[in-house]
């Protein structure tokens, strides 16, 4: 089995943050489902949506790049989203609503999603919520 | 006028308080006995529950299309050609009821599910009838003495798993090729939209031989996964986002089955000067033609999210595209002048609010909208958000994610060559459209553009017999063809020797 390689030279790896909401999500899902992942989908009904699979479940590609972990969960985006979507913050967080695809659910009722902010372009000052503009 | 929403007196829809698995024919109730509640999202107010199956329902519904696949792979061509004219005839005799079902458990205008969605899903259906009868093998003369025959047979029994944003006519499409080719199939629909596909099997169900279509609902990590992993599906279709879509394939490859793939868009729509030559009906058209990626609110694949218009025509062009969009209305899908509806989901809802200070904070000009709108009333909680327009750069990420809302990234070009260039970068390659009365620029356009389907002065147009599929991360396969047949289809090769002699060798 092929394992992620690491990121492309000169890539450079979005921030990643937590909301406690989040944290809490995934040790109850570590306790349901044991190890998890993390890795964020493009593109269409569930896109842009962070996916959560059991360790063994999804297939990891030479080419998803680990972007930190969150809970003892990594987390990953792949490299082409990395370079076409520079992310300078990504804020893991969850709501209510269905589990996007095949994913784990955060809970009864919730689903894990993500803020970005983008490194592209200028940034504005943070709002109050913590979230990345 | 306005249709009565389902359930209530007068409505053209009847609502059960909860619906079960269609399985093998029948109504069957799932095993661990559990139920969710399915959101009307005009409303935020439950419509009825569905089955939150498990992989025991899984289970039976491929016992059951085994069963039923041990005739039905074997039916002749015009028996395949009649049950598909037969479900075509029950849908058109219905089409009004599943028009308002659509439009109540998805939000798209009525308007939308009268005149798209269902007359598609008929033609459809009616189209693979005539494919499935107008099949044909083909043979090869290797010599005077060896015939090569090809012959098509079914694949047997395959999994189709759908999304939220078209249920019915996403199920017509994976249905109608499957069950053409001879195939028998489960299919998972998304679970924001599981009910609209359980009214059109109330609708089929005495049409469709027992067993042949079955659907299960239910979350995709648990209904979605046991079907996706069985080793008794002889292929899986999936329409979906990218991560699922690897997914699908990494199943498959357990399971070495052939699998078809639709994912994500970031469609370009491109404007070129010439489009303002005339104050005719085709800058009508051309007008029309930006503002529909507010067509079913946005929740579109291949959604024309960023409009590219030469600089020399910007400023009028938008002017004239910002009025149409503002004259855009927006309430209760079942009214049939509501141009636009909910969101399907307050996930999705919050994920446009999300992208639009996204664009906002990257520097995008808000030309017009940019908030969740005010629907009062009834529809107070309902997911609406108005028609939206960032004006930025082919960089931000408004330009580059898919963000599945009535939400339009403009930008402007300055020749052909900057336009194609802007058109391709992106990861997708899904639709895209060109608007010119140049007829060599859109031939040139339409073949430089890394997309599965290119519009030329036109967009969003479904016509079974076109193909459609993507490019770069959008998919794998191609669907709305006769070709998907040859996909759901085994090649037999039947290899005849007439020579009485031997080979020589022993």
């Amino acid at each position: 089995m092929s394992s992620p390689r690491g990121a492309d030279p000169g890539t450079v790896l979005p921030r990643l943050r937590a909301t406690p909401a989040a944290v809490q999500a995934l040790r109850r899902v570590w306790r349901s489902h044991g190890e998890v992942l993390m890795i964020l989908s493009a593109g269409c009904c569930g896109g842009s949506a962070p996916m959560c699979f059991p360790r063994d479940e999804f297939r990891l590609g030479t080419h998803d790049v680990l972007v930190g972990e969150v809970a003892g969960c990594p987390v990953y985006v792949e490299q082409r989203q990395l370079d076409a979507w520079p992310h300078a913050e990504i804020l893991l967080d969850v709501e209510e609503g269905h589990a996007e695809g095949f994913s784990l659910p955060a809970g009864e009722g919730l689903h894990f999603v993500c803020w970005m902010s983008s490194s592209a372009l200028p940034r504005r000052e943070q709002p109050t919520d913590g979230r990345p503009a | 006028m306005s249709y009565t929403a389902p359930g209530r007196a007068g409505s053209l829809v009847t609502v059960q308080d909860r619906y079960d698995n269609f399985i093998g024919g029948k109504w069957m109730p799932p095993a661990q006995g559990e139920y969710m509640t399915n959101l009307c999202p005009a409303t935020a107010k439950p419509i009825c529950e569905v089955a939150k199956s498990s992989p025991e329902d899984v289970e039976a519904a491929l016992d059951a299309a085994h069963v039923a696949a041990a005739e039905w792979n074997h039916v002749s061509q015009a028996t395949r050609a009649a049950v598909l004219e037969k479900i075509a005839d029950a849908i058109e005799a219905n089409a009004e009821m599943l028009a308002v079902a659509e439009s109540w458990e998805n939000g798209k205008p009525v308007r939308e599910t009268l005149a798209a969605d269902i007359p598609l899903a008929v033609d459809h259906f009616r189209y693979f009838a005539a494919a499935a009868r107008s099949m044909e093998g083909r043979l090869t003369v290797i010599d005077e003495h060896t015939t090569a025959y090809h012959f098509h047979e079914p694949l047997g029994v395959v999994a189709q798993i759908i999304p939220f944003n078209f249920p019915l006519l996403m199920a017509a499409w994976k249905i109608a090729p499957a069950l053409a080719a001879g195939n028998c199939t489960v299919l998972k629909p998304a679970s924001p939209t599981p009910w609209s596909i359980l009214k059109l099997a109330e609708v089929i169900e005495d049409v469709v031989p027992p067993g042949v279509i079955n659907i299960v609902t239910g979350p995709g990590a648990e209904v979605g996964k046991a079907l996706a992993t069985s080793p008794r599906i002889a292929k899986i279709g999936f329409t979906g986002e990218t991560v699922t879509g690897r997914l699908m394939m990494q199943y498959a490859a357990e399971n070495l089955i052939p699998v078809t793939l639709e994912l994500g868009g970031k469609s370009p729509n491109v404007f070129f000067d010439d489009v303002m030559a005339a104050d005719d009906d085709f800058l009508d058209k051309a007008v029309e033609g930006l503002v529909l990626y507010a067509f079913n609110k946005g929740e579109v694949c291949t959604c024309p999210s960023r409009a590219l218009i030469q600089e020399s025509i910007y400023d009028e062009f938008m002017a004239r595209c910002l009025d149409r969009i503002a004259a855009i209305k927006q309430g209760n899908p079942l009214d049939e002048t509501t141009m636009l509806g909910p969101q399907v989901s307050a996930q999705q809802l919050s994920k446009i609010s999300g992208y639009v200070d996204i664009g906002r904070a990257e520097g995008a000009e808000v030309l017009i909208g940019g908030q969740p709108a005010k629907v009062g009333g009834e529809f107070e909680k309902g997911y609406f958000y108005e028609p939206t327009v960032l004006k930025g750069d082919n960089k931000m990420r408004v330009f580059q994610e898919e963000i599945f809302g009535p939400v339009l990234a403009v930008t402007t070009f300055r020749d052909e060559a900057e336009a194609l260039r802007i058109a391709n970068d992106t990861l997708y390659g899904l639709g895209a459209g060109v608007w010119t009365r140049d007829t060599n620029r859109l031939w040139r356009m339409s073949h430089g553009i890394q997309a599965g389907r290119v519009w030329v002065n036109c967009y969003h147009q479904y016509p079974a017999g076109a193909a459609f599929g993507g490019y770069k991360i959008s998919g794998v396969g191609r669907e709305n063809h006769q070709m998907m047949l040859e996909h759901y289809s085994q090649t037999k090769n039947v290899l005849i020797s007439t020579d009485e002699k031997k080979l020589g060798l022993f």
